[in-house]
């Protein structure tokens, strides 16, 4: 019961927003503020769709997001399955160096970045916005640490069965280990689809750009006087995470939690 | 089937050396256990077959094929483990079928040959379950499904009873014994367990501190122990042994002079009691007595040593009572300094 407090405080900003985003007119500013909307017209959700190309927004950013998920846990995958399982020189090596990605904070490596695609001609492409994030040190770690908890028997059993490693890594490893990948899944692609610094970076047209920039725009453009739009477009780009998290919250809790236990 | 040679197989991890030369030869459907205590090197040696280790030194054959750097799928090996290793996300039926899904059967084929092996090991209403759902000694059975199903040249097992209760054990095992007579393959079975090795073998390996001590049929290993070990480690109890200027010089044959070091002898062969035949050992202290039902075990206190005699449960003596204690000199076994069997006396 006591949790509640927390997290109706949590959920406030949410559900403010999306009830800002069904309010008409004046009604935005009346004082005291109001919770719930007098009606639920969704004249403010057309104007946003005609003001900008919401629905390009919604598509860049889901392009990218889920790219940025699928290459980084499949690179975290085959670099956690090496980590965990395989003996090589350099090994602990090549685990530190993985692990201190983790503290280097993105703003640093922008202008790098930047210059790479610059040269690369990546910039404003699908390309620009994925690649530069196709690894993760963090989903390195979390399935590394979550692989090495797998009885070392169950490789060797699939060994003799006849299984090649990358047969036992995908069909037995991974589905062992479900719970840590679809929470580094969902992480993923939370923060892939919150992104904003590299993206309003790397891409200039209009049809390259993703969700978040296209918030920004909208502020940019509005000033202050049309916040029931604003949140009408906030709302309608930020549904997307908040629906995948609500889909995959019990494998979530569990990846974290088990990997935190065996850690 | 197919027979199986070790010729001087080594393993070294690092300068550790685990493997220390083993010779051994297993014939076509032999049935042959690795026996040893913890340490030994009885599973380093079997993954070595199995191929889950590397050779460090030496050749395994596996039929007429050096197999020393051929995968373990290649060998035409299936093993048991310990834990029974059973995909837990899979259906026992997958579990058994998983190897003919690699090998690309088809999938029909696999259902039957599933139902087949699930029929034999009479676990064909557990096909649906998960590992989970299993308790030990149907899990056990299934590990064995996943290893009969593939028809394989040799099984290897390795320690698959222990983790079952003692009952279950006694009942897997002759389960064990009959497949194996069921299918004839070639069988190794690694097992600490001697009393397992002794009821299961053809032919027992007694294995120590990385070499093999003795190789022989079980009741021939058993009679005939070559070393101070292999005496004490089959056979329950284990052998008693006392020093042999124990014995009086009259008693014990003379033709080793100064060698002889320890005699050894039986529980089962030490008589509570003096007379003609017998040779004395001592008057002894009763520490404790252990009825085990027709039979008891007697420990005796003798000087700094504790001896073990088993006897009549009726004829057992009172603790705290003193007894004289003497053998058959035809039950007395001999041993030099280095714990080699000196052989019979005559």
């Amino acid at each position: 019961m006591l949790l509640l407090v927390p997290a109706l405080i949590q959920f406030f900003p949410i559900l403010y927003m999306v009830s800002l985003s069904f309010k008409q007119g004046v009604e935005v500013f009346a004082f005291p503020p109001t919770v719930f909307p007098k009606s639920l017209k969704l004249n403010n959700y057309d104007a946003a769709l005609k003001a900008a190309p919401v629905g390009r927004f919604l598509v860049n950013s889901l392009i990218q997001a889920t790219s940025i998920t699928l290459l980084q846990v499949f690179t975290a995958i085959l670099a956690a399955y090496a980590l965990a399982r395989t003996e090589f020189p350099g090994k602990k090596f090549f685990l530190v160096i993985i692990l201190a990605t983790m503290m280097v904070p993105g703003e640093v490596i922008i202008i790098p970045n930047y210059l790479t695609l610059a040269k690369l001609g990546w910039l404003d492409t699908y390309a620009g916005l994925v690649v530069p994030f196709g690894a993760s040190g963090f989903g390195v770690f979390l399935l590394y640490q979550f692989f090495k908890s797998i009885p070392k028997e169950l490789e060797e059993a699939a060994r003799v069965d006849g299984a090649s490693r990358l047969r036992f890594l995908f069909q037995i490893m991974v589905p062992l280990s479900m719970p840590a990948v679809v929470a580094f899944a969902v992480y993923a692609f939370v923060s892939a689809w919150n992104q904003y610094l590299w993206p309003l970076v790397v891409t200039q047209s209009t049809e390259m750009q993703t969700a978040q920039i296209g918030i920004g725009m909208f502020r940019a453009e509005n000033e202050a006087n049309s916040w029931g739009m604003i949140m009408a477009a906030t709302t309608l780009l930020i549904a997307p995470s908040i629906a995948l998290f609500l889909a995959t919250q019990k494998q979530f809790v569990q990846g974290i939690t088990m990997s935190g236990l065996k850690g | 089937m197919a027979g199986i040679e070790l010729q001087n197989v080594r393993k070294d991890f690092g300068t550790l050396s685990v493997i220390k030369g083993v010779d051994l030869e297993i014939h076509p459907g032999e049935f042959v256990v690795f026996v040893g205590p913890s340490g030994c090197g009885k599973s380093t040696l079997l993954r070595m077959v199995a191929g889950l280790e590397t050779v460090t030194s030496g050749t395994i054959r596996i039929g007429d094929r050096i197999v020393n750097d051929v995968s373990p799928k290649e060998r035409g090996v299936a093993m048991v483990f310990q834990n029974y290793a059973l995909y837990p996300h899979m259906t026992v039926a997958d579990n058994i079928g998983f190897s003919l899904k690699l090998s690309r059967v088809p999938k029909a084929e696999i259902k039957k040959r599933v139902e087949e092996t699930a029929r034999v090991l009479r676990i064909v209403e557990l096909l649906p379950k998960k590992p989970g759902q299993l308790s030990g000694g149907q899990k056990q059975r299934v590990a064995m499904g996943r290893a009969m199903i593939r028809n394989p040249k040799v099984f290897l097992f390795d320690e698959p009873l222990s983790n079952l209760d003692a009952q279950l054990r006694i009942q897997m095992r002759s389960e064990i014994a009959l497949l194996h007579r069921r299918v004839g393959a070639t069988v190794i079975y690694v097992t600490h367990d001697q009393v397992e090795a002794m009821t299961l073998a053809d032919r027992i390996v007694v294995l120590h501190a990385g070499h093999i001590e003795q190789v022989g049929a079980p009741l021939d290993v058993y009679r005939n122990p070559q070393t101070q070990f292999v005496a004490s480690f089959i056979g329950t109890p284990p052998m008693n042994f006392v020093p042999a200027q124990r014995f009086p010089a009259a008693s014990l044959p003379t033709k080793w002079n100064g060698s002889l070091k320890t005699v050894g002898f039986r529980a089962e062969k030490t008589a509570i009691g003096k007379s003609d035949g017998l040779v004395p050992i001592g008057n002894g202290r009763v520490r404790l007595v252990e009825p085990l039902g027709l039979r008891a075990l007697v420990h005796v206190e003798l000087g700094d040593q504790e001896l073990v005699t088993e006897i009549d449960t009726l004829d057992a003596p009172s603790p705290d009572s003193e007894v004289p204690l003497g053998v058959a000199p035809a039950d007395l076994f001999y041993f030099d300094q280095s714990g080699r069997s000196l052989g019979a006396p005559l």
